[in-house]
């Protein structure tokens, strides 16, 4: 039970701590108890006192001789219950005081942790809370980490940059919407969006090109499919668009 | 004017260390203690906790959830022990614990639902991490080879829970 190797449950334990207690601990402290003068060893104390004086009392040899043993298996009962009570001091009451001292303990663990009281109304001790409002504190970089750390759960997201990226370009709505505005009415509109961003920018990439043919959604204009049903083409160093062939001019009565 | 090593015990306390009975530190403050005591209570409105076996800081502010993630931590350590026929007290004040078998303790723990229902304690990552925050706070000692030992500071854990079923009865009985 000392070492628990049996892993028994911790109430079992206690019981079984309770039980040798009681069946063997307190009937032996009892028989041993010099205070008490009725006490089973004081009893036998006494009679071997008693035995100790009759021995040389008695005429007859063999009646001496008899008390003469009874003293010295006395006096050798007396040892034993020395032993068991050197015993008792040295092992068992520090025992049952580990046992008392760590019961004390788990009983404490398992009321924290029952039914999650822990989680519920019980306040932990109160430790130190480490200060970060001084920005000149010496120690300001060791406890914004300590800080940053405790949202460290989550999965870190990399954003690699996309280092094809060309140069930004602005689409400038309202000066390609001018130009267009004063070429009216245009033929062939995507020629037009074409040659306007050519202007500009003489690499064109198609995303330019295609934010100069958004113009095309304004409500300002008409737009319709020339007639003869050909295609044009526009390009630039790596594709080549087959589109068709619009024919744009401004709107009349335009409602706003 | 001031006693020795003085910056070194305001940094290691400030830091919410606790400065215990194994620390030199510990020596000095003792013999200078209400010094110490007047001094941060007057500098920076902290309470300096006086213990026989450590040394800690306390201020209004307190930091909840850490303590009483250490707190079971410690019951659930301590149960464990006792069910694997270790004498815990002796365990926790005297040995060394490899992080394996600390994990195994909690792996294999009853306590499941408290641990899963734990954010520093459901995840073996999580328990070292964990541990890791003992370690800054001088509760818990990394030894080599990812072995710890606890410094005395756990018996604030310990005798906290004990003492909970002490009050638990005052209640009951008043």
């Amino acid at each position: 039970m000392k070492a628990n190797n049996k892993k028994i449950d911790y109430q079992e334990k206690i019981q079984k701590a309770h039980y040798l207690i009681e069946y063997y601990i307190s009937p032996l402290n009892t028989i041993l108890d010099v205070n008490h003068s009725q006490s089973v060893f004081n009893e036998l104390l006494n009679i071997s006192q008693f035995t100790n004086v009759k021995r040389f009392d008695y005429k007859d040899e063999s009646i001496r001789r008899e008390f003469e043993k009874l003293y010295h298996l006395l006096r050798q009962v007396v040892k034993n219950l020395n032993s068991q009570s050197i015993i008792l001091t040295n092992e068992l009451l520090p025992l049952i005081d580990r046992i008392k001292t760590e019961s004390e303990y788990l009983r404490g663990f398992h009321f924290y942790l029952i039914n999650g009281n822990c989680y519920k109304e019980i306040q932990p001790p109160k430790i130190f809370v480490l200060t970060r409002d001084n920005i000149y504190n010496r120690f300001v970089h060791e406890n914004t980490k300590e800080y940053f750390e405790q949202f460290k759960y989550e999965d870190e997201i990399i954003v690699v940059e996309d280092s094809q990226q060309t140069t930004d370009w602005i689409f400038d709505k309202s000066k390609y919407k001018e130009y267009l505005n004063k070429n009216l009415p245009i033929e062939d509109f995507f020629k037009w969006c074409e040659s306007a961003v050519k202007e500009e920018i003489e690499d064109f990439s198609f995303d330019n090109f295609f934010m100069v043919t958004s113009l095309l959604f304004e409500d300002d204009y008409e737009i319709t499919a020339n007639g003869d049903g050909k295609n044009i083409t526009v390009s630039n160093e790596n594709t080549e668009l087959v589109m068709p062939k619009l024919t744009i001019k401004r709107q009349v009565n335009v409602s706003r | 004017m001031y006693p020795d090593n003085h910056k070194e015990i305001v940094t290691s306390l400030m830091e919410g260390k606790f400065v215990t009975v194994e620390d030199l530190l510990f020596e000095t403050i003792k013999k200078n203690e209400e010094f110490y005591i007047t001094f941060f209570e007057n500098s920076f409105g902290f309470e300096l906790i006086v213990n026989q076996d450590f040394y800690y800081l306390v201020s209004n502010e307190t930091n909840e959830n850490t303590s009483r993630d250490i707190s079971i931590f410690f019951s659930i350590l301590g149960y464990e022990l006792d069910k694997n026929g270790k004498n815990f007290l002796e365990e926790l004040n005297y040995s060394e614990f490899h992080i394996d078998d600390i994990i195994e303790y909690f792996n294999n723990s009853s306590w499941t639902d408290v641990i899963k229902a734990n954010k520093q304690l459901h995840s073996e990552e999580n328990l070292k991490r964990h541990i890791g925050t003992m370690v800054k706070r001088n509760i818990a000692i990394k030894q080599s080879n990812d072995r710890y030992s606890f410094t005395k500071a756990h018996k604030l854990f310990i005798d906290f829970a004990k003492d909970l079923v002490k009050n638990d009865k005052n209640k009951s009985n008043a």
